[in-house]
């Protein structure tokens, strides 16, 4: 039941180089930065989850366990990459966590009609990040079962 | 059907053909033959449908068919009967074809065709026949037992723990609600249910991991069992005065990796458990021996007596009484099965009141011995 | 989520109920908690009007006559109600099911835990998570 041993993989999708930095911090003072990976817009998210372009090499990008997800994202948007990943048998799979500053009504809806985990405000002061970070941390990682890694 | 007389039907365009069989039979020592012939490829077909013969003898040439045709379209029909194709000197080509389209023999016409060649094809293409249908029902039976394992997993994940819980959660709640009415008699017993419900619970779960070995399979990749053992240590985390040191570089195999962590892991952290006082040692290494890498987990524990040697490895056999050890006799009889699965070994030896050292084996080119 | 929102349990063991109701009680949390003893208890619940419509669902999937990953196909289908978030808690640890929950957008899988405490810990960590997350209230 516990995440002990497991190696845990979280995909990041963020534009933002300050908020990454929060992120990674935040992961890390919870002790859950184990294997973390970053990408700047939904473009280079398809690329890394269907192993095209830069990420071509599988070894370079493992399967995630969990994808947080910035919907303000240049070139592909997280919106549209929502909608791929979740229209794609192979990875609709992975659980999506929105986290965003958006906190337009059009916008969750929008998310959880696609299929979203769950949609979170992002916080602008570290002391929530990191509070967040842990109680999505407990949550996905230590009572949550996810599915095995192996893609069939 | 070894006493009664075997009924033979010859498809073939050619009535000298039938005359030098029918005679070649008649001289048959071992077995008495019935001949029927018939002489194109739709009487061939509509009596290969009948089923009333135990072997075919299908003549290559039939007119504007062929022989190799007629034993795909019997095949089609399900025929279980050996068939065996008689073709001209010289052509190799159809021989191969026929044996590889399922033909249980072929034979050669002409000079070199005798009595004595035509019943030995015919006895063992029957013998090989009987084989290959007794080869198929023991899959057919093992495809259905390992179906019925999978359904017996499930229904006991599902079905055998929900009451369990429920038993659980009303012994918590009668101490919580009603302990104050309770004597310690009274008390002692729920938390006795207490501790019978959890034994239960590992138990089912204990179940469920050994059945998932067979079921569940991952990709194989190259694993670095140093990292492998590493992490297996991280994850364990001993007791400070327990020692555990790698004495040599591990190998790279290829494995699924969560199989070989529960290894490692089921054998470290049964060194930990059997260890018996707070310092100790824990060695692990390697060597290699005649195509197999050789894996020992050694320990300076408590010891096994050789009569238990076997013992520890078969499922639910723990050395501890019931009441006093957590474990639940699955980790070692997982690693057993494991290893087998990849086609290795495993055993122990050890001194009572000393050391205990497992070993265990996988071949250094793995083959997957999975059905 | 907020701690006024209304939460439907689809749960057909009534010690399981139990568990839920007890253990919401002790976690402080004062949602109003709706129970569906089935699939077909569920949907009649939120097809109708008087009722409130949950901002979250608990879901067992071993269950008779419409199991929960039927009642999840089923919801996610419907566009008024895919919105709602569903946590499936089971016993059952087979991969199949936990792929096709996570394939019908679940917000997570959990496992029921033999003993009461422990449940309480687990229900308390998805109470908080959902605390913390928004949900549509529009609709």
């Amino acid at each position: 039941m516990s995440s002990k041993g497991k190696s845990i993989t979280i995909l990041v999708a963020e534009d933002d180089e300050d908020d990454r930095l929060l992120m990674q911090e935040a992961l890390e003072e919870n002790r859950l930065a184990n294997d973390l990976h970053f990408v700047s817009d939904g473009e280079e998210l398809m690329d890394y989850l269907l192993h095209r372009g830069n990420y071509s090499t599988p070894t370079q990008a493992p399967r995630p366990s969990l994808i947080l997800l910035d919907l303000n994202m240049p070139r592909k948007d997280g919106r549209e990459a929502l909608k791929e990943i979740k229209a794609d048998p192979d990875l609709r799979q992975i659980p999506i966590v929105v986290l965003t500053t958006s906190k337009a009504e059009e916008d969750i809806l929008r998310t959880y009609d696609l299929g979203v985990s769950s949609f979170i405000a992002k916080p602008v002061v570290f002391e929530s990040m990191v509070q967040i970070m842990k109680m999505l941390g407990t949550y996905w990682f230590e009572i949550v079962e996810l599915p095995d890694r192996a893609s069939r | 059907m070894a006493s009664d007389i075997c009924r033979v039907l010859l498809v073939d365009d050619d009535e000298d053909d039938y005359i030098m069989t029918r005679d070649f039979l008649s001289e048959a020592e071992q077995l008495t033959f019935k001949l029927d012939w018939v002489d194109s490829y739709p009487e061939g077909l509509a009596a290969i449908a009948q089923n009333q013969h135990d072997v075919y003898l299908l003549d290559f040439r039939l007119g504007k068919e062929d022989g190799l045709e007629l034993l795909q379209a019997a095949l089609k029909l399900g025929c279980t009967k050996p068939i065996i194709l008689l073709t001209g000197v010289g052509d190799h080509d159809i021989d191969q074809k026929a044996m590889a389209t399922g033909a249980s023999d072929y034979l050669v016409k002409g000079n070199t065709l005798s009595a004595t060649l035509l019943e030995r094809s015919i006895l063992h293409a029957m013998e090989r026949k009987r084989g290959e249908i007794r080869q198929a029902q023991l899959m057919a039976e093992l495809a259905t037992a390992n179906q019925e394992l999978k359904d017996f997993a499930y229904i006991v994940s599902h079905d055998l723990k929900a009451p369990l819980r429920g038993i659980a959660s009303l012994a918590v709640w009668l101490l919580k609600d009603y302990g104050d009415r309770l004597d310690e008699n009274g008390k002692e017993m729920l938390q006795l249910i207490d501790g019978r419900v959890r034994r239960m619970g590992d138990l089912i779960d204990g179940v469920l991991q050994y059945s998932r070995v067979g079921r569940v399979r991952d990709e194989k990749t190259n694993v670095d069992l140093n990292q492998v053992v590493a992490a297996v240590k991280d994850a364990i985390a001993p007791p400070v005065g327990l020692e555990i040191l790698v004495d040599s570089e591990l190998p790279i195999v290829f494995v699924e990796k969560t199989r070989i962590q529960q290894v490692f892991q089921n054998l470290i952290s049964n060194a930990v458990k059997y260890m018996g006082k707070p310092e100790g040692q824990i060695r692990i290494g390697h060597t290699t021996d005649n195509g197999f890498w050789q894996f020992f987990v050694s320990d300076t524990g408590i010891g096994i007596e050789e009569r238990h040697f076997e013992k520890v490895f078969q499922i639910f056999q723990t050395l501890a009484p019931r009441d006093q050890s957590e474990s639940t006799g699955v980790g070692l009889a997982i690693v057993k099965k494991i290893v087998e699965l990849y086609g290795g070994r495993v055993w122990v030896t050890s001194q009572v009141g000393h050391s205990s050292t497992f070993f265990f084996t996988l071949p250094q080119t793995l083959e997957d011995r999975d059905v | 989520m907020k701690s006024s929102d209304p939460i439907l349990l689809v749960e057909d063991d009534r010690i399981d109920v139990l568990n839920v109701k007890r253990g919401f009680k002790d976690i402080h949390a004062e949602n109003p908690l709706y129970v569906a003893e089935n699939g077909e208890v569920a949907l009649e619940f939120l097809r109708n009007s008087q009722n409130p419509k949950p901002a979250l669902i608990l879901l067992d999937l071993n269950m008779p006559r419409m199991n929960g990953l039927e009642f999840l196909r089923i919801l996610k289908n419907d566009p008024g109600w895919r919105l709602i978030p569903v946590i499936v808690l089971t016993t059952s640890q087979e991969d199949q099911d936990r792929r096709h929950s996570f394939e019908l957008s679940a917000a997570g899988y959990i496992v029921k835990p033999l003993d009461y405490d422990n449940f309480v810990k687990i229900l308390q960590t998805i109470y908080q998570y959902w605390l913390l997350s928004q949900s549509f209230e529009g609709g």
